[in-house]
C-alpha cells in the first residue's frame, strides 16, 4: 500500500474523535425528542348505542365509555391509546396492550367497545424473523 | 507471491471467515430488532485496506447470498437490509479510506463503516418495509452500536493487520 501505514496505537487522535461524535450524536438524539412520538393522529373510540367520541392522539386524555357490562375506560398517553379498565371478564382488551399506528384496533367484545387508531393502514409486514 | 492465484486463495479464505463471523452474528441474540453488529465488517475492513474495493465488494456480495442461503433467509426482509448494509458499509470505508485515511486509522475507517452499515439497514427497512417510524426511532440505538460495533471490529481488524502484515499476507 502506498501513502497508508497501519497506525502504530491503537486509534489516531481522528478516530477518537470520530467515535466520540458517533456516541455523542446518538446521545443527542435519545435526549432530544424528535417531534411526533407515534404519529400524532386521531382515535375513534364507539361504544353501544351509537356511543361514538374522537380523540386526539397528541394530547393525554381519559375517556370514559358506557356498555353493557358497565364502563371501560380508555387512556391515551404519550401518544399511545389503551384501554386500561373493563368490566369484561376476561379483560382480553386491557391486555391488549398500547396501539398508535394507523389501521390498529383494540375491541372488547363483552363490552361493545372499538378503539381504532384513524388513517390509512400501511402496507407493512408484522414482524421480521432473522 | 502475488497474482491471480495467491488472490484467488485470499479471497476465498477472507470469505469464508467472512461467512463464519456473519452466520455467528446471526445466532447471537440482539436486544434490538434491526440493529446488527456487523461482525463481519472485519472481514470488509481488512479487504479493502490490503485488497481494493473490488475484491471487497465481491466478498461482501457473496457472503451477504452465501449466508443467507445457510440461515434460510434469501431474499427475505433481513437478506435486503444485510445486502443494502454491507454494499453501503463496503463504499462508505472505500471513500473513507481514499480520502481521509492518513487522518483516520484502521479503527476510523471501520467506525466510518459501522455507521454506514447501521443506517442503510434501517434505510432499506424504512423503505422497503415499515416506513420511516420504526427507523427514526431505532436510529439512536443503531448510532450508538455502530460506535461500539465499529471500535470492535476495527481493533480486531488493526490487530489482524498487524499480526499478518509480519507474515506477508496483505501483499505489500
Amino acid at each position: 500500500m502506498g501513502r497508508f501505514r497501519i497506525e502504530r496505537g491503537i486509534m489516531t487522535p481522528a478516530d477518537r474523535l470520530l467515535f466520540l461524535l458517533m456516541v455523542g450524536a446518538a446521545l443527542a438524539m435519545l435526549v432530544l425528542p424528535l417531534g411526533g412520538k407515534g404519529m400524532g393522529g386521531s382515535v375513534v373510540v364507539e361504544g353501544a348505542g351509537g356511543f361514538r367520541e374522537t380523540m386526539s392522539l397528541t394530547e393525554d386524555a381519559e375517556l370514559v365509555v358506557p356498555g353493557p357490562k358497565g364502563d371501560t375506560v380508555v387512556v391515551v398517553e404519550a401518544g399511545w391509546v389503551r384501554i386500561d379498565l373493563s368490566p369484561c371478564r376476561h379483560h382480553i382488551c386491557s391486555r391488549m396492550g398500547r396501539i398508535s399506528a394507523p389501521g390498529r384496533s383494540i375491541v372488547c367484545v363483552p363490552n361493545q367497545v372499538v378503539v381504532m387508531v384513524e388513517g390509512e393502514e400501511r402496507a407493512a409486514i408484522d414482524a421480521v424473523t432473522r | 507471491m502475488r497474482g491471480p492465484a495467491n488472490r484467488v486463495a485470499k479471497l476465498g479464505m477472507l470469505l469464508a471467515v467472512s461467512l463464519m463471523l456473519h452466520v455467528l452474528e446471526s445466532a447471537l441474540p440482539l436486544p434490538l430488532p434491526f440493529v446488527r453488529l456487523g461482525l463481519a465488517n472485519i472481514v470488509t475492513v481488512y479487504a479493502i485496506i490490503a485488497m481494493g474495493v473490488g475484491d471487497a465488494m465481491v466478498l461482501t456480495i457473496l457472503r451477504v447470498a452465501i449466508s443467507s442461503l445457510l440461515v434460510g433467509t434469501f431474499l427475505g426482509p433481513s437478506f435486503a437490509m444485510a445486502l443494502g448494509g454491507g454494499v453501503a458499509a463496503t463504499l462508505a470505508m472505500w471513500v473513507a479510506f481514499r480520502l481521509a485515511a492518513p487522518p483516520l486509522g484502521v479503527v476510523g475507517v471501520s467506525l466510518v463503516g459501522a455507521l454506514f452499515h447501521n443506517v442503510a439497514q434501517l434505510s432499506v427497512l424504512a423503505i422497503l418495509f415499515t416506513g420511516p417510524g420504526p427507523a427514526v426511532h431505532l436510529m439512536p440505538a443503531a448510532m450508538l452500536m455502530a460506535a461500539i460495533a465499529g471500535f470492535g471490529t476495527g481493533l480486531v481488524a488493526l490487530f489482524t493487520f498487524k499480526r499478518i502484515d509480519r507474515g506477508g499476507l496483505a501483499g505489500d
